[in-house]
């Protein structure tokens, strides 16, 4: 507003004054002539008129910028306006921020616009906002995730409109459209300027947001119809705000809480139950539309036998097939079989653990963390049954060291086992066959069939030995049967069968047996014809992993014969067995040399208890 | 000897013999002869009867029945020697001549076999009587342990001096030879030629006996049939067969291949001479008077399952808590019998 004008502007909203008679603003610029002399009474009326136009015209523009009574009274020009005046002006403001989208449509609304986007393909955000005019670029990531440059600075008002006033309340007063408005004659020419970088990189692919906010101030607004005019296609939003927050930070608030476009994952690792070979997974644990703020939690589980540390990567939740797009790499610690990780969405898609305590950066990259993991364990962490199958005949001390390794087994996995992902536990026993009327029809195995791990426990416990009674042999391929019949059907339930054998002697032949050395030790045939051998194969061809531990191990064990095919995939005398090697060879406990250093997901297997049901009926 | 006619038509009883019993220890004397009375009592196909003579025969013989059935307990080695006089009776056709100059007929009668048997312990039937007792303590390669715990508590010499003597005036002989023991002890022809030896000095001191040979008649019989490596080699060795009377179809060697099987048997055992056994039976015995079986005094299981002999489920020997053996289920005695028959037709028909 230059005095020297030669264009007389309106008194009210300082635009020039057009042809018409009545201005923009609605002040009346040329009223029907009067009649008579411009008295002092004529003239105190159109001061009157005047003051309470300009009122009204700022206090509708301090009701845009503030809510509240009073915030920007001072520069109400013949302000403060009383309650009525107020009222009026805040109703003005809400017809002109009328059809205003909140914060959180915008962003679905952006959101919407990404997911339109290609990989390797731009959308353009252009804000209107308090500050100034601020161009972010999403390059779409591979995997569908965006990633914001907005490192395009900021355009401050003030280079784009130059008269604006120099105080900052003032300044948004203006921008509001109040207190008379500044000179926008280049306004267009800067704007021109200033987004001919982003237009000319955009290349055409036409996926732009303009984004005016608060809805209803006039020059946002303005800029924001002129910004459509230089995109064409491009969508206008006008978002509502409360303008005294919006005049601060309000900068890169819309893609600081973009919702999430594709959900988060922590990446988890998963074993073929059949091949155990080792697949990267994700566990949910941020959904697609999950805002900053937002909490989440995912429960996991460590690998039986690895208490180490895990790594804990978070990945973006896509249909990844060859890398995932990793977001963050942290370490955690793994004191329980199962724990929960609890997790906050920072702005900018920031993931912060919460708990449990003791989550750090892990200093590896992860593709390094990635090339640690094996492809393929012997460990299967999931719905596996376990036959533990004993030898109860001989001394009171052999019998209660048979037990003990059992017990230890069981121990060691009641550890490493979350109940929900425990193996079924069966624990059966063998007393001799007799070989006298009347007791060979006799069953030799006793036990519990297969079940939760405490009931195999308590199973076990109750497990009585007995002395031998055919020191030649003992009714091992009773046990082989009831063994089958419990793991034959494991494979096609989906389950792993797995069969540990902890026994003295060697199992009677299905049918006798003679050397052609003569004086050979004879054994008697089962008595049920059951053999081992062939028992043995089918447990093989079922799928089912066997190991055994003997007494003694005699030197031709290691070349064949029971022992050799019973322990194919574990075999150990009684004083070298240890409940940790067991477990390993049953696939049951990790070996540390195949440790994927990642945690495992906490499946619920439902599958578990219906099976535990039928089988206890 | 004593050999009574009670006249001699149909009805008449002959009673004659007394039968020796010979056999390494461990070789199953005892056991045949425990096993003898069921062996009568299965016995279908002739009218056979067996009694003892005094209380102690008869004592022996309900004794020995429940221990191999009820008790399912082998004897334990024998300590003392025991006579044993038993009377086994049979219904038998036998040549008599009716007239002067008439042929002979045949006629039905009640044959009485006096069995005054002698188990005595087989140690004494050395030809070094005191070092065979040592070498009681483990009789057989089975395992079977001898309960002989106290094999010096009489003298032997003594003893074995006056068993020699009443062995020598028998008019059979049953010997008994175990095939597993040879394997094991390879000491079967060292105990035949001690005894034989003892047997031909005192026979044929002074008098020359037919054809320069010893007069007996001889029942050879192999024992412990049933015993896996025994059998098993007959099966291979081509030597099994199978009655067609035999409602249960248990497996036997015929007696005509009996001496054969006996070779074969010895001669897979690397140490021992038995196969000169056969040969030094002939030269003491005249070859007609010897005939071979193949026995078994508990015979084979019998599968609960299937109503005959099954060769996979066969054995009829359970493992003894502490060691040694226990008889798994009913004996079925094979050719227990039948030598004692042999015996007492031959002995009967007199061909003296
Ligand atoms: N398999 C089998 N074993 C037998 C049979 N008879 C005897 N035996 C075994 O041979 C062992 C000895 O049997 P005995 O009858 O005591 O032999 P023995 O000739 O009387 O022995 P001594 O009295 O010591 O001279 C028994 O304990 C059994 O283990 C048989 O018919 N079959
Ligand atoms: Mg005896
Ligand atoms: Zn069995």
């Amino acid at each position: 507003m230059r005095a020297a004008d030669p264009i007389p502007a309106c008194p009210v909203c300082a635009l020039p004054a057009g042809a018409g008679d009545y201005c923009e603003c609605g002040w009346v610029l040329r009223g029907p002539r009067r009649l008579g002399p411009v008295t002092d009474a004529v003239r105190a009326d159109f001061d009157r008129r005047l003051a309470a136009a300009t009122l009204e015209f700022d206090a509708r523009a301090a009701a845009l910028v503030s809510s509240v009574p009073g915030r920007f009274a001072r520069w109400i020009r013949g302000g403060p306006p009383d309650r009525a005046q107020w009222a009026t002006a805040r109703r003005q403001a809400a017809v002109a921020a009328d059809e205003a989208v909140d914060d959180s449509t915008a962003r679905k609304e952006f959101a919407a616009l990404l997911r339109g986007v290609a990989p390797g393909g731009q959308a353009l955000l252009i804000e209107v906002v308090p500050e100034g005019i601020v161009v972010t670029r999403a390059v779409m990531g591979a995997t569908g995730a965006p990633r914001y440059e907005a490192d395009q600075p900021v355009r401050p008002w003030p280079d784009l409109v130059p008269g604006l006033s120099a105080h900052p309340e003032e300044r948004l007063l203006q921008l509001a459209g109040g207190r008379g408005r500044p000179e926008t004659a280049e306004l267009r020419d800067r704007l021109d300027e200033a987004l001919r970088e982003p237009a000319a990189e955009l290349a055409g692919a036409a996926a732009v947001l303009i984004v005016c906010g608060p809805a209803g101030w006039t020059l946002p607004e303005a800029v924001a119809g002129l910004c459509a005019e230089l995109f064409p296609g491009a969508r206008v939003l006008r978002v509502a705000g409360d303008a005294a927050a919006a005049g601060t930070g309000s900068i890169g608030r819309l893609t600081a809480a973009m919702p999430l476009l594709h959900g988060y994952g922590v990446i988890v690792a998963t074993v073929d139950p059949v091949t155990g070979a080792v697949a990267a997974a994700t566990q949910p644990l941020f959904a697609p539309g999950d805002a900053p703020g937002a909490r989440a939690s995912v429960t996991l589980r460590r690998f039986p036998g690895d208490r180490e540390r895990a790594t804990l990567a978070v990945a973006v939740d896509a249909a990844w097939s060859a890398e995932p797009q990793v977001v963050a790499v942290h370490t955690i610690p793994q004191p329980e079989p199962l724990y929960q990780v609890s997790a906050v969405l920072d702005p900018s898609g920031q993931v912060r653990f919460t708990e449990p305590p003791g989550i750090g950066e892990d200093s590896r990259p992860w593709t390094e963390v990635r090339a640690c993991v094996p492809s393929a364990v012997d460990v299967r962490p999931a719905a596996v049954d376990l036959v533990c199958a004993i030898d109860l005949a001989g001394s009171h001390g052999q019998v209660a060291r048979r037990k003990k390794l059992v017990s230890d087994l069981l121990g060691e996995l009641a550890r490493e086992y979350p109940e929900s992902a425990a193996p079924r536990v069966s624990v059966i026993g063998c007393v001799d066959h007799r070989y006298e009327p009347g007791a060979e029809s006799k069953a030799v195995v006793r036990g519990a069939p297969l079940g939760a791990l405490d009931h195999a426990v308590r199973a076990l416990a109750e497990l009585r030995g007995d002395e031998i009674r055919y020191p030649e042999a003992a009714s091992l391929e009773d046990l082989l049967y009831e063994a089958h019949r419990m793991l034959a059907r494991a494979r096609k339930a989906g389950r792993v069968g797995r069969l540990l054998l902890v026994a003295g002697r060697r199992p009677h032949p299905p049918a006798l047996t003679v050397s052609p050395r003569p004086g050979a030790p004879l054994v008697q045939p089962c008595p049920k014809r059951y053999d081992w051998r062939d028992l043995t194969r089918q447990l093989g061809k079922a799928g089912v992993g066997t190991v055994a531990v003997a007494d003694t191990l005699p030197m031709r064990a290691a070349k064949g014969g029971f022992w050799a095919e019973t322990g194919a995939d574990g075999l150990y005398s009684l004083p070298a067995a240890t409940a940790q090697a067991l477990g390993e060879d049953l696939g049951l406990l990790v070996r540390e040399e195949q440790r994927p250093g990642l945690p495992l997901p906490a499946l619920a297997q439902r599958r578990f208890d219906v099976d535990l049901r039928k089988e206890s009926r | 000897m004593t050999t009574t006619m009670f006249g001699a038509g149909p009805g008449a009883r002959r009673s004659m013999g007394r039968i020796g019993l010979w056999g390494p220890p461990g070789s199953g004397k005892t056991t045949f002869l425990a096993a003898l009375n069921i062996a009568v009592l299965q016995s279908a196909d002739k009218q056979i009867r067996l009694f003892g003579t005094d209380t102690d025969s008869t004592v022996f013989l309900k004794e020995s029945t429940a221990m191999l059935t009820r008790d399912r307990t082998f004897p334990d080695a024998t300590e003392a020697g025991k006579q044993l006089s038993w009377v086994l009776s049979m219904d038998q056709q036998i040549q008599v001549p009716t007239k002067l100059f008439g042929k002979k007929q045949s006629a039905n009668v009640t044959v009485d076999l006096n069995l005054d048997l002698l188990d005595e312990p087989g140690r004494m039937f050395s030809d070094r009587p005191a070092e065979a007792a040592d070498k009681d303590d483990d009789d057989s390669g089975l395992g079977f342990d001898s309960d002989d715990d106290d094999p010096v508590s009489q003298s032997p010499d003594n003893s074995a001096e006056s068993v020699m003597d009443q062995l020598s005036g028998c008019n059979g002989l049953v010997l008994l030879f175990d095939p597993t023991r040879e394997w094991e002890e390879g000491d079967m022809f060292n105990y035949f030629q001690g005894t034989l030896l003892e047997i031909a000095q005192r026979r044929m001191m002074g008098r020359a006996e037919a054809g320069g040979r010893l007069p007996h008649y001889v029942a050879v019989c192999v024992t412990k049939f049933d015993h896996p490596d025994v059998y098993r080699r007959a099966r291979r060795l081509g030597y099994r067969s199978f009655s067609p009377y035999d409602p249960y179809l248990f497996p036997r060697v015929p007696d005509e291949f009996a001496e054969e099987f006996f070779v074969s048997l010895v001669r897979e055992a690397d140490k021992g001479n038995a196969e000169l056994v056969p040969n030094a039976l002939r030269r003491f015995f005249l070859p007609e008077r010897i005939q071979f079986f193949v026995t078994s005094a508990i015979g084979f299981h019998l599968n609960k399952s299937s109503s005959r002999f099954q060769e996979a489920d066969s054995m009829n020997l359970a493992p003894k808590p502490g060691g040694g053996h226990l008889i798994r289920g009913p004996i079925h005695p094979i050719n227990v019998v039948e030598p004692l028959i042999w015996l007492g037709e031959h002995l009967a028909g007199g061909t003296r």
